[in-house]
């Protein structure tokens, strides 16, 4: 619970009454301008004798952190927990859920896994994961550690667990309801029996696909680190993806500069694309561009980082605004293919765009990125005679 | 800083052929129900682990074809059978024709409860929606009105006692609005789904999750225009994005066929985290694997 000034003025002496009011002995000229202060966490309840332990409590309460951060692991560590909300849009979570990966290296095969585990590699939207934790177990040799240590990966063992809470990965509906009642608590109450980051181990599996959905359950609601003994890929990156999503911070969405972007050499003759500043979109263009092997720009349109068909709607992507982009990176200077290809689904802006732009010729991409390949196979370059 | 959260208003329960969709008073409160969604009309535009389940590639819809998808699609786990009329858009008074001949013929082979949807684009799901509705010999779900359609889709809803869908896009105040607007028409508020539309995982989940969240926490919180059950269409998202539909990725994307599965289910677990309280998905496996979980023992 926080107090406003005046709800913590109704506690003070002044406010009661009382003859100790307004004695300054705190500092400050009146009950009221401590008040005011201690409101907004400037200043400390104990420099006032005689403020009611009922306010003290209300207070102590408050600097109470809801929930610990941990760091696990050894030469290399992962902070977990420190989250101090139950749903994103309130804030944002802070420490993502850590991924780790069971080593036992007394069963046969482990080198085999330690080989996937440590190849393990994934990028989405400019961020790279690997596996966060190796927990190893078994008569592990210093060789290995040193060899983890060496690769960059924190690995931890059963005595690094002590400070986790764990969770029975059991039926999922009373262990979502238990995972859940934890946070609350510590987030809510600030209960300090609660405060520990929350762990669930998964056992192997036979069923891969009842794994992941389970996972998938516990990252949002409401683990702190996931331990599978299985290892599969496709469950990894799924979840990390899942992942990506639910600790964004959902105050600021992940834009990139508006601007010209060069790929592969970008020339006169280079192809031209253009997508918004939404990072997800930018990113999901830019990566086919750069996989085509062919010189390329992209002119990224200032839509305070809106997807296309959301800037589309929120008339953050407008014939002007693509003009005014291309113009003042002066993109008709710089090549000779003028030709100016735009995403499939902005389609129906081709003659807006044309009449905005007269020196290009508007080319209506595919719908999706990733069939960019094909699309750019049969296209020759155009050059616009008129404007030379 | 999170405020307590007073839980005093349940979610409407809706009471469809048998199924109690919602009715919960706090975050899982209530488990959701199933939905199996079929490209119907067009079976060719489905995803290709769909195709490899239903062991068709869908080139011809013929009305054979479409009873055995219907048919194998009902031995399945679902608690709904979604029937998605995906026709193109031009000629359409002869597609149109040719759904509703095609609703008729499948009718009398659905035993499980039915949802049965257009193609969310306004000039067709005006006509077809209605169209649809007028072959219909009991009560379903409708899937969709939207802000552009609804005028044309409630008085069909209304006339057959069916219950309807609504979609708008990711906003909690067009939501509301939308709801209010409907049942000035006429339809009644425990007929209504709220569809918050989403985007599938990794392009864009996050949004449609939050705003699910944030209706369920107005609902909880007293607001009679918000607090109808959710119904999200995870699988048609999910399997849209690149991941489930391109085996172009590295090595530690995983297997393709296996990533695709679980980007539906992941999609899945995390808008019934948020509170959905009817999913739709496409690929009867995925269904099985998430409800196994929360009815079984571990
Ligand atoms: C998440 C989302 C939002 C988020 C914003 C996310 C963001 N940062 O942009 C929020 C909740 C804020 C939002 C708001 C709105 N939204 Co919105 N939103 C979505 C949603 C669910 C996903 C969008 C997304 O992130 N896609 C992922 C990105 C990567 O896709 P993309 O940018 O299109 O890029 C792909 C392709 O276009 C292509 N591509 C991109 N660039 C290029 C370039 C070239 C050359 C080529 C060839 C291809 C290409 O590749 C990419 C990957 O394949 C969609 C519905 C859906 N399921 O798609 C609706 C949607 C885009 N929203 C819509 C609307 C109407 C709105 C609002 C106007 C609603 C309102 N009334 O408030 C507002 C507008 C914003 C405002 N005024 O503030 C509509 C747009 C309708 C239309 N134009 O047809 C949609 C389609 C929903 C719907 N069905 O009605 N939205
Ligand atoms: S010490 Fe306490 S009573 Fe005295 S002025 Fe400060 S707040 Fe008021």
């Amino acid at each position: 619970m926080e107090l406003s000034g005046l709800q913590v003025f109704k506690y003070l002496p002044a406010a009661k009454r009382l003859p100790e009011g307004n004695c300054k002995k705190c500092g400050f000229p009146t009950c009221m301008a401590f008040a005011l202060k201690l409101a907004k966490n400037q200043t400390e309840i104990q420099l006032c004798s005689y403020a009611p332990e009922e306010l003290k409590e209300i207070f102590e309460q408050g600097m109470k952190k809801p929930q610990k951060e941990v760091f696990l692991g050894h030469k290399h560590k992962v902070l977990i927990g420190g989250e101090n909300v139950l749903f994103r849009h309130d804030k944002t979570f802070v420490n993502k859920t850590a991924i780790a990966v069971v080593l036992d290296v007394s069963q046969v095969g482990w080198d085999e896994k330690f080989k996937r585990i440590t190849e393990f590699e994934i990028t989405r939207i400019n961020e790279t994961f690997k596996v966060d934790l190796v927990y190893l177990k078994g008569d592990v040799r210093p060789e290995l550690t040193q060899k983890l240590d060496n690769l960059g990966f924190a690995y931890i063992f059963e005595d690094d667990l002590k400070d986790i809470m764990q969770v029975e990965d059991g039926n999922v509906f009373e262990t979502i309801q238990t995972l859940t009642t934890i946070r609350k608590k510590a987030v809510l109450e600030k209960d300090e029996n609660y405060s520990n980051p929350v762990m669930v181990y998964f056992r192997h599996d036979e069923n891969i696909l009842k794994l992941m959905s389970r996972a998938g359950f516990y990252l949002c609601k409401y683990t702190n680190l996931l331990i599978f003994e299985d290892f599969n890929e496709a469950l990894i990156s799924t979840l990390i993806t899942l992942r990506q999503n639910i600790y964004t911070d959902p105050q600021k969405p992940l834009q990139v500069e508006s601007k010209v972007y060069e790929f592969n050499n970008a020339d006169e003759n280079s192809l031209i694309f253009l997508t918004t500043n939404f990072a997800l979109t930018y990113f999901a263009v830019s990566n086919e561009i750069e996989s085509l092997n062919k010189p390329a720009y992209i002119v990224v349109t200032p839509s305070d980082g809106m997807s296309v068909l959301t800037a589309w709607s929120a008339e953050k992507f407008t014939a002007q605004i693509v003009a005014k982009t291309v113009n003042q990176f002066e993109l008709a200077k710089k090549v000779k293919n003028k030709q100016l290809i735009i995403p499939g689904l902005l389609g129906h802006m081709k003659e807006e765009i044309e009449e905005a732009l007269p020196e290009f010729k508007i080319l209506v991409g595919p719908n999706e990125a990733y069939l960019l390949g094909d699309f750019v196979k049969g296209l020759t370059v155009f050059k616009n005679e008129d404007t030379e | 800083m999170t405020e307590v959260i007073k839980v005093n208003q349940p979610i409407r329960e809706i009471n469809f052929e048998g199924l109690k969709i919602g009715g919960e008073n706090d975050f899982l409160g209530s488990k959701p129900v199933f939905a199996l969604e079929l490209n119907i009309f067009d079976f060719s535009a489905s995803s290709h682990i769909v195709k490899d389940y239903f062991n068709s590639q869908g080139n011809q819809s013929l009305p054979a074809e479409a009873i055995n998808l219907v048919s194998v699609a009902q031995e399945t786990p679902c608690d709904i059978l979604a029937l998605k009329f995906n026709i193109p858009e031009d000629d359409l008074e002869k597609n149109i024709a040719k759904a509703k001949k095609l609703l008729k013929t499948l009718l009398p082979h659905i035993k499980k409860p039915l949802l049965i949807r257009g193609v969310n684009n306004k000039s067709v799901d005006i006509k077809l929606l209605p169209e649809l509705m007028e072959v219909l010999d009991r009560e379903v779900i409708i899937a969709f009105a939207t802000e552009n359609t609804y005028k044309e889709i409630v008085p069909a809803v209304i006339k057959g006692g069916h219950i309807l869908a609504i979609r708008t896009p990711i906003d909690i105040n067009l939501a509301k609005e939308m709801n209010i607007l409907t049942s000035d028409m006429g339809l009644s508020l425990d007929k209504i789904l709220i569809d918050t539309d989403m985007g599938g995982l990794g392009y864009g989940l996050e949004y449609g999750y939050s705003i699910m969240e944030r209706i369920k926490l107005a609902a909880f919180e007293g607001d009679k225009m918000l607090n109808m059950p959710l119904i999200a269409f995870a699988g048609e998202e999910a399997l849209k994005v690149k991941e489930a539909k391109s085996d172009t990725f590295s090595k530690s994307f995983g297997d393709f066929k296996e990533r695709s599965m679980m980007f539906e289910i992941t999609t899945a677990s995390a808008v019934m985290a948020a509170g959905a309280n009817l999913i739709v998905l496409e690929h009867p496996q995925s269904i099985e694997a998430i409800r196994s979980e929360l009815n079984g023992k571990r």
